[in-house]
């Protein structure tokens, strides 16, 4: 204490004011979150500003409030700028100094945010302390070049057996997840955080989930889920709740591509996950509206397709010469009625590497994680699988594709042949199998040896109803009596003749275990 | 938009040293009569009282600590290119001076010097 005092005591003597010279406006007006400022002819797009208190004010009242409200310069116009508020509103008044600051916006990023909740100023919100050791980058930034580039050719598990050998995501790749309100967008993105776990320290990427108008509740219960399954050690939450000013849900997705970007520029992987886009866009086109931007298609602006594309081309698998980091992006979009055909969906899907498109009405029938897998589809394709899930799941989409075409008739089941009956059973057998618990991912291995399974026929002894519950039991099993060969598994990404020889004698001691078991 | 060009005309004549404001206006609503738009000048003189609170803010101002610093203050001001003759006491700023000119602010107060002080002893 004695330390501080002594430390202002010198200040002060030694105190003898420099004169400062900036630029500075004055609050025209101000409301709905947007500052019109006279002033600041030489403000730049998307330069930060700061809404100065302390010009009115006398000293002590000055220390004794130390909000300070930032703003975001949108609109340049001939007799001053409009700005954004990025905090309260209510701070804000009509006559107060606004300062320039010079920069662009720019946000706190380090590996010290690993574990935390920040906001998209990244400023901490889970009460556990101020985040030290970081260095600023601009929120906004161009993506890397063609050439800063090489292809996305290493996978990334979702622990999501449909989706992993089906539609399988690449680090670097962005895959779109759409669907109605309450199909299971949510669930597929944190399963995917939680399935990281299982890999090795070394190649883990670090995960960040951008909760973008989310309900508050919501977003703390993923948190403690997270935290629970020890999750949060490499996972940084960015929230901007659906009570915050529609400009800090518009800068979410930034702060958190932002976050990501400083990973991947170190050589590691990083993994980015947007829920939602929608959300963005509607406080995107809430500010342009306020903004007095003319516009558009369903009122959004013109350049919402370029508030995507800027903000999805961002993740990139980058070259050796750049690191060869990557930064993966998940981004969520909710359709309505399951329209994938309305604006900011097609936007969307046509920026993305492919899609996994959820449908409310397999979701009621049961079948979770509810894929629609006829419109569903990864562009990057085998060329982010193992060779060992490559192997097993060739045929997977060709059966189910078989599957739904003769779905109609099982209303006339007593009336088919032998044969139809058969791809039937195997088609229902397969969605079984496909079918899996949320929260629950499965390491590849495990997937690989289950999928490996299902093709060859070992659930065939099951009635298709008893197909969940027996590749349960199958799992328990080669974890207790088959861990070797999972562990081949997983070191050598493959399942050569050996392996395979090995798995098959192990699949078949289950069958004749669970076989006799019945009997008995 | 149309009203505010219009006041905005009629202001950058106001200021002109032979301009007579009276006349001005007059001749405005002869205009504005011809074209068969009077019904634009209740917005006009809005659009007016608006660009006159914004020069307003926009003059040259001059700030001193106390009555005592104003000769000082308004030298060092003028120095550094602030065009005014007029100083307004403001005991807010503690010691020092401060000028905003076209958008410029000049802070030479020991009042932001000591919040900059404070401000890196406490973070």
């Amino acid at each position: 204490m004695e330390s501080i005092i002594k430390r202002i005591e010198d200040e002060i003597a030694a105190l003898t004011p420099i004169l400062r010279e900036e630029e500075t406006g004055v609050v025209r007006s101000t409301g709905d979150g947007i500052a019109e400022i006279d002033g600041l002819e030489n403000a730049v797009m998307n330069e930060m500003v700061l809404f100065d208190p302390t010009f009115d004010r006398t000293l002590e009242e000055a220390i004794k409030d130390e909000t300070q409200t930032y703003g975001l310069v949108l609109n340049l116009e001939e007799d001053g700028v409009r700005a954004v508020i990025l905090g309260d509103s209510s701070n804000v008044y009509e006559g107060m100094r606004v300062r320039r600051l010079g920069r662009l916006l720019s946000i706190p990023v380090g590996d010290s945010l690993v574990g935390r909740v920040v906001n998209p100023l990244g400023e901490p919100v889970d009460g556990k302390g101020p985040i030290l050791k970081t260095t600023l980058m601009p929120i906004e930034r161009e993506a890397y070049g063609v050439m800063d580039r090489s292809p996305v050719n290493v996978p990334l598990h979702t622990g999501i057996k449909a989706i992993d050998a089906m539609i399988p995501i690449g680090r670097g790749q962005r895959e779109l997840i759409i669907g109605d309100r309450g199909v299971g967008k949510t669930t597929i993105a944190i399963d995917t955080i939680l399935n990281q776990k299982s890999e090795p320290e070394a190649t883990r990427p670090i995960c960040i989930y951008v909760a973008i108008g989310q309900k508050e509740s919501k977003t703390a219960r993923i948190v403690a889920d997270l935290t629970e399954a020890g999750a949060m050690d490499y996972t940084i939450v960015v929230t901007a709740p659906a009570s915050s000013p529609a400009a800090f849900q518009f800068l979410a997705p930034f702060a958190g591509a932002t976050i990501g970007e400083h990973f991947m520029e170190q050589g590691k992987d990083a993994l980015v996950i947007y829920d939602d886009l929608s959300k963005q866009a509607v406080a995107y086109r809430q500010m342009a509206l306020l903004l007095r931007r003319p516009p558009g298609r369903e009122a959004y602006p013109g350049d919402v397709f370029y508030l995507h594309s800027r903000l999805l081309e961002r993740a990139a698998k980058l070259s050796k010469e750049k690191g060869g980091g990557s930064l993966t992006a998940l981004p969520i979009i909710e359709t309505q009625e399951g329209d994938i055909s309305a604006y900011i969906p097609t936007n969307v899907i046509s920026i993305t590497d492919g899609q996994i498109f959820l449908l409310a009405d397999l979701f009621n029938k049961g079948q979770r994680p509810a894929i629609d897998v006829g419109n569903s589809v990864s562009r990057v394709g085998s060329s982010a699988q193992t060779k060992a899930m490559k192997k097993v799941s060739g045929k997977i989409k060709l059966e189910l594709a078989q599957f739904r075409e003769l779905e109609a008739f099982m209303q006339f089941a007593s009336d088919l042949d032998a044969d139809t009956k058969k791809r039937i059973d195997s088609g229902q057998r397969m969605t079984q199998m496909l079918n899996q618990p949320q929260g629950k991912p499965l390491p590849f291995e495990t997937e690989a040896a289950v999928i490996f399974a299902a093709v060859n026929g070992y659930f065939d002894s099951f009635e298709p109803s008893q197909t969940s519950s027996a590749e349960v039991h199958l799992q328990d099993f080669l974890q207790r009596e088959a861990k070797e060969v999972l562990e081949k598994i997983s070191e050598t990404k493959t399942i050569d003749e050996e392996t395979e020889t090995q798995l098959r004698t192990a699949l078949d001691a289950f069958i004749k275990r669970t076989a006799s078991s019945h009997t008995a | 938009m149309t009203s505010t060009f219009f006041a905005q005309a009629l202001y950058n004549l106001a200021q002109k040293d032979d301009a007579n404001p009276k006349q001005l206006v007059k001749k405005l609503e002869e205009y504005l009569a011809r074209k068969n738009r009077l019904k634009l000048l209740p917005s006009i003189l809005q659009a007016l009282r608006k660009i006159e609170l914004q020069q307003e803010k926009l003059t040259p101002l001059v700030e001193v600590a106390n009555e005592q610093e104003i000769a000082k203050s308004l030298k060092e001001a003028v120095a550094i290119g602030v065009h005014t003759t007029k100083a307004k006491v403001n005991p807010s700023l503690i010691a020092g001076w401060r000028a905003t000119e076209n958008g410029k602010l000049y802070d030479n107060s020991a009042k932001r010097s000591l919040i900059e002080i404070y401000r890196k002893i406490t973070t």
